[in-house]
Parts: structure tokens; sequence; C-alpha cells
């Protein structure tokens, strides 16, 4: 698997395993785009002192569709993810690598990291907007 | 989780607190080396830029805002200062990131957090006083 020439040395991490099952992702597009894919590093190498760090190399998804729901609504605070939708993916090992990432709010959140050449918008479908309609 | 930002024209930036996360810090806290305290958020985004609101804020008022007392509109929106801090960041390696001061009468209400919007987080506050004698101490 290539990652990104950004990466650094040691990402992703020993402890990461090769992706697999369901994941939800907030995107800005419908359908998904490769834009709602991009890691913060990749967007903004300076905001970083053009110093990757593990966790801006990769990407936030979560295993329980109520904390996708959960952030949904935390970014009514976020002008820039107010209209944001929730996407699921259901994720394979070609797709790179995942790691549990817990947070205090966010038991579920998982960190991904996707290699060169791999296209997750592919397996993603808006599914927020379904829910919101039952 | 990144601690450390640059910030344009601010310099290099530690978080203090993180609101929410979303793939990096989108709501946070952040203080400068000479100690001046930033709100600051992730506000738009589109082909060529992405965008980014800070408000300088107090510790007391920052404490407002954590409690929910302050929502995080009127936190951007009534800026201690008068002002806050326009960060435009351009996709185009070519193009310099640029931090402008503006008014908040010139902020599109698209680019602000929601009205009535708040953070629910505990904040330090006074013990509650049990007795007379110890209200009277505390009264000096």
């Amino acid at each position: 698997m290539e990652w990104p020439d950004f990466y650094p040395a040691n990402c992703p991490p020993a402890e990461a395993k090769p992706a697999s099952g369901t994941v939800y992702r907030l995107v800005n597009h419908d359908p998904a785009q490769e834009g709602d894919f991009k890691t913060p590093f990749e967007e903004n190498p300076e905001r970083f002192d053009n110093k990757p760090a593990i966790n801006n190399c990769g990407l936030s998804v979560h295993t329980d569709i109520q904390d996708s729901e959960q952030l949904k609504k935390a970014m009514k605070m976020v002008p820039r993810f107010k209209n944001s939708q929730i996407a699921e993916g259901e994720l394979n090992p070609t797709l790179g690598l995942i790691q549990h990432t817990p947070s205090l709010k966010y038991r579920s959140h998982h960190s991904w990291w996707v290699p060169i050449g791999a296209e997750p918008w592919v397996v993603f479908k808006i599914i927020s907007e379904e829910r919101n309609k039952q | 989780m990144a601690d450390i930002l640059n910030i344009t024209s601010l310099g290099r930036l530690k978080i203090v607190e993180t609101y929410v996360y979303y793939d990096q810090p989108v709501l946070f806290s952040c203080k400068s080396a000479a100690g001046h305290l930033y709100l600051v958020v992730a506000a738009d985004k589109n082909d060529e830029y992405e965008t980014w609101l800070c408000v300088g804020v107090s510790a007391e008022r920052l404490s407002l805002i954590r409690s929910g007392t302050i929502d995080l509109h009127d936190a951007f929106a009534e800026p201690e200062d008068g002002f806050l801090l326009q960060e435009i960041i351009p996709y185009d390696d070519e193009t310099q990131p640029r931090m402008e001061p503006i008014q908040p009468n010139q902020i599109s209400e698209d680019m602000l957090p929601m009205p009535g919007e708040c953070l629910d987080l505990e904040t330090k506050t006074l013990p509650v006083l049990s007795n007379s004698e110890e209200m009277a101490k505390a009264s000096g």
C-alpha cells in the first residue's frame, strides 16, 4: 500500500488495522466528492507548520451513527460544516488503515488513513436526509 | 491531535481546548506566546480558499462562552474588542494566506455559528456557602 509523500515516518501507526466495516462521515456534497476526503494537512500544510502529524493526515469516521448524528448537531456551531450531511460507507482493506481513537464525547471515533489511488468517495452514500424524513 | 497551529499574522498558537473536532479542531480556543486568548472557528470553504474566524477573548469571557452564558454566535458577532480577525487561506500554493481585521457587521450570517448554539461545559464556580458564618467570612 502506497501512502502520500507527506505522511510522517510513523504514519499510519503500527496499531492501525485494515479498513473494514460500516462507517459514517460528515460530507459537504451530495453525492460525496473527492474534496470531502482531503486531510487537513493536504488542504493547508502551512497551518501545521509544514510538519504533518499522524492526526492531521487522517480522516474522522464513526462506527456508531449516533455519534455522527451528535456531531452533525454540534456543527450548528461551526459554519463551514453546518450544512454537512451524514454519509455511510462500507470500508474494505484496499481503502487503507483505520484505528479506534475515541474521544469523551464520541466513543466510536476512528482515524482513517487513505492510500494513494484509493477513491473512498465512491463507497459513501448520503443517508442523513433519508433519516430526517423518517 | 495537533496542539500547535500556525495562524497567519498571529504566529504559532497553542490549542487550549478543542470544542468540536472533525479531522482537525474546527472550533477551539488557543493562546499566543504572549498569553492572548482566541476563539477560532472554521467559517467557510469554497473551491479556492477556506476562511476561519478568530476573535480575541478575555479569560472571563471565554469562561462565559464555555458555560453557555454567551452563545457561539454572539461570541463572534459581538467581540469584546469591537472587531474580529478573518483568516483566508487559498488552496493555490502561490497565494499567501492573509489575516484581516473585520467588523462584525461585515460578516455574513452564513459565516457565523447559528444563534442560540452554546457550549455547555463545566466551569469553575465558587463553592456554595452553607451558613451565615461562612458567608460573613467570604464577604470579608
